[in-house]
């Protein structure tokens, strides 16, 4: 067990050293000059002279120097040294990055200067954390139960209006959905006003008692969350009713109702628990996806959340953002898969390592 | 030093097994270290003469299927040789590799997984035809027909699918596809055991005539005594990896000497009420191929067991007064092994 | 064949010779959707939507398909198609009539033991190639457009598509924009006055060529890859699952939006699209084939084949794929469902401007009330198309359950 975990462990390290690599060749060389881009949005127009010289110590803090190695034409750089000084930057930010210092964003700003891509995500995870965590408790509680219950109730009515609403529901864009919840629920809207239709606090919530903040908060979730929600019931319900079904089939089961156990007994008791057990992979795959974000919601609700962030970097090549959230997604959803197969086998005597 | 009980001449030898050895490691820890063996095949020896046929018999898990499949070099071998047609199986190189399999073919014994089911059975028979150039066309389809008939199916069923068929069908499909090649050795890995009984001895009857309209030699496995008795010339008794026992299969059956070819004997089934036998079983299970008890591997379960069985390993030795009758056994030889 | 007793068919011992033609996998397993209401009305669904993008100059332009003028008759639309627009047609054609060529190459081929599939595939294939590189070496298509629709009056008879409106790049017509569904224009207009319908029935070919063409790349990548890695394990598995890993955590919204900044301007972003998800795509399709090979490589069929020494590339092409090929197809339907929701995903992030359901979603979304035609036109356009994919994925997954296996 201990040598399996091992084992894995070390075979992330070449996954993780591709996904960096792959990502970083991938900004650094695609053509036109994001510091350049950068700067000329922030400021405006500036003197040239100036430009180059700010441009000049971006590039130096963040490892983005193309050298001119072969030095033959100081204004000409050609492929192969690019590639060559990408190589280079990444070695210069795997250095840095296992000292703990993940370089500086170049879009995020302040007169106090730049901010690192940790504070950045971490600011953000406030945010997107808790949306993520309530909307996958409400998909587990809503789906799994709906999910068993089409499972026992097979080819009833229950059964097929459940899975033919659950794949109707999956296939609305979240564009449509979440244009019309603020439209005809949301404040400003043509409908209802029922919930605000951006931001996820009311003005001057910082004065609220806890109560109040909360369940202010929980008013300005209530249509992001369902926005969220909806299209994963789906593929939760049907796998939990396959998972049930396979287990009612099984010859244990038969043997249970031979010796004239309850139904309710044999769904509950005998058939119930090995069916959770393929959740529990589901379960821990969410965990990546907690610090994913949506990117639609987020964008239609205005709320400032990890996913916008990471599209926002990619549109600017904001380089140190981008690996920092390549990074932080690439292993966590490495170490979940890990911890899904380590629960498994723990729950499932059957399953053996190797 | 190898038991010769079926031949005395040696130029009509077709396969020539010698101290073969399949061990599987078991790997463990960080970086796959070999911490042990499975040793699925431990020194199998033995000699077959063209035209006939030796029957291979042990439980399940004894290495019988291993063994064959180490034969043809379907699995690679740790140790020993096999010479068919006097040249060396495990050291040729590809292309006559490629050839030298199409004069040794193998029947199995799931009729349902030997037989790819997205292929009708023309194209199954077929295949080996056409991707050895041996026809083309017409021709092919002739020698399709021909090879359905043979095996007494109608060649109208050469554009059916394998789900179509009984298993006793898909059986004859099989020895077919066999027999594409024109092969002079098939080993036949159980071939009745999946089947039903009123099937068995069709099957039994049709590899029977068909050994003789053809001179086939066979390697007859099966884990049941009296199937392989009815088919074989000699027969051998594998346990955990290694022959026990080596004899004409009348002989065999009458005068079982290794007390697990003995075992073996007494759970046949018996023919007649009054026909009483007394019943051998083994003590305890079958110990672990990858972990093999020292001495003699059947010791643990021998009723006749001696002192010498736990230390010194027979060897397997044809008796002095019947040389076509080898036994590795402590009770039937001196000491001096 | 001297034996007397095989000469007489009546006298085999084997049985006698079934009745009814013979059942591939493929008909049962059609033998189980036809059973399906549901599986039958989303491939019409599919098959219609898959028309309407191909046929959509004839649906609605201002290309006239007749045009009768002092006594000539002409046939002005074959000569404005596009050459992509020909390559479509007969790649659909093709693709359709594919069956009916394994159908009729089936008793010659599979007899002796080659796949009537991979020929009709070749021979389709390099009819399609054929036609391409024709029409694309002699044919110069003609643009006129406005040209017919201003002189409509002049022809003694004309044919105009279904919805005579120009279509080109550029148009505006602003004193008719925002107007709501008429007998005009069924889907009302747009912002710039644009058909609401024509916009829905050219966005079919993005969400179409989007879907069928990246779900394509990916499985071809997948599925040779899979049965690679699980048939040879070992090293070669071990280090293609770990590229695998990569392209499964590469994060592909990032990917894709850096390079469709930086692609040079004379490429579509429809096709940088189409490759970044095929070449990304294809973890999915890698993981199930190489279980199935993992699975498939020790059956007795394979071993049999090793036996009779088939060559290795055979026994992956003709023995492991096609067995394993089954569940790959629900993930394709699921696949091409994802795609039309990334391509909205992409129009809402600014990211494409092709005319899109995406693009004209999000147009409409911004005035939910005074436009509702058209983010009603356009999404519902997403929606059926999603559904009847997710719909038809289930279907295929029922039809292929293991425990319905003759």
């Amino acid at each position: 067990m201990k040598t399996y975990i091992l084992k894995r462990l070390l075979l992330m390290m070449p996954t993780l050293v591709g996904i960096t690599l792959l990502t970083y060749a991938i900004v650094r060389l695609a053509p036109g000059d994001p510091v350049a881009a950068m700067i000329r949005t922030q400021a405006g127009d500036i003197n040239p002279r100036v430009f180059a010289k700010e441009a000049d110590a971006i590039r130096e803090r963040l490892g983005l120097q193309d050298y001119n190695i072969w030095g033959d034409d100081p204004d000409h750089i050609d492929l192969l040294e690019k590639v060559l000084n990408s190589f280079y930057g990444y070695g210069r930010w795997v250095w840095h990055m296992l000292h703990g210092d993940f370089g500086e964003s170049m879009k995020f700003r302040t007169s106090e200067g730049s901010k690192s891509p940790g504070g950045l995500f971490l600011e953000r995870a406030h945010i997107t954390i808790p949306l993520n965590v309530v909307a996958s408790i409400i998909i587990f509680t809503i789906a799994i139960p709906v999910g068993l219950a089409s499972a026992r109730y097979r080819g009833k009515v229950f059964d097929r209006a459940s899975t033919i609403g659950l794949l109707l529901l999956w296939s609305v864009p979240a564009i449509l959905a979440g244009t019309l919840l603020i439209g005809f629920l949301g404040r400003g809207g043509i409908g209802l006003w029922w919930f605000p239709a951006f931001g996820l606090h009311s003005a001057g919530h910082e004065n609220f008692g806890f109560v109040r903040w909360t369940l202010d908060l929980l008013w300005h979730v209530t249509l992001p969350v369902v926005c969220m929600v909806y299209g994963g019931l789906a593929y939760l319900a049907k796998l939990g009713r396959a998972s049930l079904l396979e287990n009612l089939r099984a010859d244990f089961v038969r043997t249970a109702r031979a010796k004239g156990v309850p139904e309710r007994r044999v769904v509950y008791h005998h058939a119930l628990r090995n069916s959770l057990i393929p959740m529990i992979t589901v379960m821990v795959m969410m965990l990546p996806a907690l610090i994913g974000g949506s990117v639609i919601v987020e964008k239609i609700f205005s709320i400032h959340g990890m996913g916008m962030l990471v599209v926002g970097a990619a549109q600017s090549r904001d380089l140190s953002v981008i690996m920092f959230g390549t990074l932080l997604y690439g292993t966590l959803t490495l170490a979940a898969l890990l911890l899904a197969d380590i629960l498994y086998a723990w729950a499932d005597p059957r399953v053996r390592f190797e | 030093m190898i038991p010769n009980p079926t031949t005395t001449e040696t130029h009509d030898v077709l396969l020539c097994v010698r101290d073969l050895k399949t061990h599987f490691p078991v790997r463990r820890g960080l970086f796959g270290r070999t911490v042990a063996h499975v040793r699925a095949v431990d020194g199998v020896s033995f000699r077959l003469a063209a035209g006939k046929t030796l029957g291979l018999v042990g439980e399940s898990g004894c290495g019988k299927t291993t063994a064959a499949r180490t034969i043809l070099r379907l699995i690679p071998a740790t140790a020993g040789s096999v010479r068919f047609a006097d040249r060396d199986v495990f050291d040729l190189p590809a292309a006559e590799m490629r050839r030298l399999r199409q004069d040794m073919q193998l029947i199995f014994q799931d009729p349902y997984g030997s037989l790819n089911p997205r292929m009708t059975i023309g194209g199954i028979i077929g295949e080996p035809l056409r991707v050895h150039g041996r026809a083309r066309g017409r021709g092919l389809q002739n020698q399709v027909a021909e090879l359905l008939d043979r095996v007494g199916l109608s060649p109208a069923f050469r554009n059916r699918y394998p789900h179509e068929f009984s298993g006793g069908q898909r059986q004859r499909i099989g020895i077919a596809r066999a027999l594409a090649l024109e092969p002079r050795f098939i080993i036949c890995d159980e071939p009745v055991s999946a089947l039903d009984v009123s099937i068995q001895a069709q099957i039994l009857n049709l590899l029977e005539r068909l050994q003789k309209q053809l001179g086939l030699t066979y390697l007859f496995i099966a884990h049941d005594l009296a199937v392989v008795s009815h088919i074989s010339d000699d027969v051998a008794v594998m346990y955990l990896g290694k022959i026990v026992e080596q004899a004409p299969s009348r002989r065999l059956y009458e005068k079982p000497l290794h007390p697990y070819t003995k075992c073996l004997m007494s759970s046949i089934p018996k023919s007649h009420p009054d026909d009483v036998r007394d019943r051998i079983v083994p003590r305890g299970e079958v110990p672990s191929a990858t972990n093999p008890p020292p001495g003699c591997p059947f010791h643990p379960r021998c009723q006749w067991m001696m002192d010498r069985c736990k230390t010194g390993r027979p060897s397997l030795l044809p008796l002095p007064d019947d040389p076509d009758h080898a036994v590795a056994c402590h009770l039937y030889h001196e000491e001096t092994t | 064949m001297s034996d007397t007793q095989t000469t007489r068919p009546a006298a085999r011992e084997g049985g006698e010779p079934l009745t009814g033609p013979p059942r591939t996998y493929g008909a049962i397993v059609w033998g189980q959707l036809r059973k399906r209401a549901s599986a039958m009305i989303s491939l019409a669904v599919i098959i219609v939507l898959a028309l309407v993008a191909i046929l959509a100059p004839f649906i609605g332009g201002e290309v006239p398909i007749r045009w009768v003028q002092a006594g000539e008759t002409s046939w002005p639309i074959f000569r404005h198609l596009t050459n992509s627009e020909y390559a479509a047609m007969a790649g659909f054609a093709l693709l359709l009539t594919l069956p009916l060529t394994v159908r009729r190459l089936r008793p010659r081929f599979e007899q002796i033991g080659a796949s009537p599939w991979v020929r009709g595939v070749l021979i389709h294939g390099g009819l399609w190639l054929a036609v391409t590189v024709t029409l694309a070496v002699f044919r110069e298509p003609e643009r006129r457009y406005g040209f017919y629709l201003e002189r409509a009056h002049e022809a003694d008879s004309s044919w105009f598509p279904l919805i005579a409106y120009p279509r080109h790049p550029g148009y505006q017509e602003l004193e008719i924009k925002e107007q709501p569904p008429s007998w005009q224009h069924p889907l009302g207009t747009g912002r710039l006055g644009d058909d609401i319908l024509i916009g829905i029935v050219y966005g079919a070919r993005t969400a179409m060529s989007i879907g069928f063409v990246a779900v394509g790349i990916s499985m071809t990548i997948g599925v040779l890859l899979g049965a690679l890695s699980g048939y040879f394990s070992g090293w070669i598995d071990l280090a293609m699952m770990r590229i695998a890993e990569v392209f499964m955590l590469i994060p592909r919204l990032i990917l894709i939006i850096i390079i469709l900044t930086v692609i040079p301007t004379w490429i579509p972003p429809v096709w940088a699209v189409v490759v970044v998800l095929g070449i990304t795509g294809w973890t999915g399709s890698y993981r199930m084939m190489r279980a199935q090979l993992l699975q498939i490589r020790g059956e007795d069929y394979m071993t049999a084949a090793r036996a009779l020494a088939i060559p290795t590339w055979r026994l992956l092409v003709r023995h492991a794929i096609p067995n394993g090929l089954a569940p790959i197809l629900v993930g394709a339907a699921f696949g091409v469902a994802s795609a039309v929701f990334l391509e909205a995903t992409l129009a809402f992030l600014d990211l494409v401007e092709t005319p899109s359901w995406g693009t004209l979603l999000v147009d409409g979304r911004q005035h939910l009330q005074d436009l509702w035609w058209v983010w009603a036109s356009a999404g519902t356009a997403i929606f059926v198309t999603v559904f009847v994919y997710n719909l038809l994925g289930e279907a295929i997954r029922d039809a292929i359950d293991p425990r319905l296996k003759v």
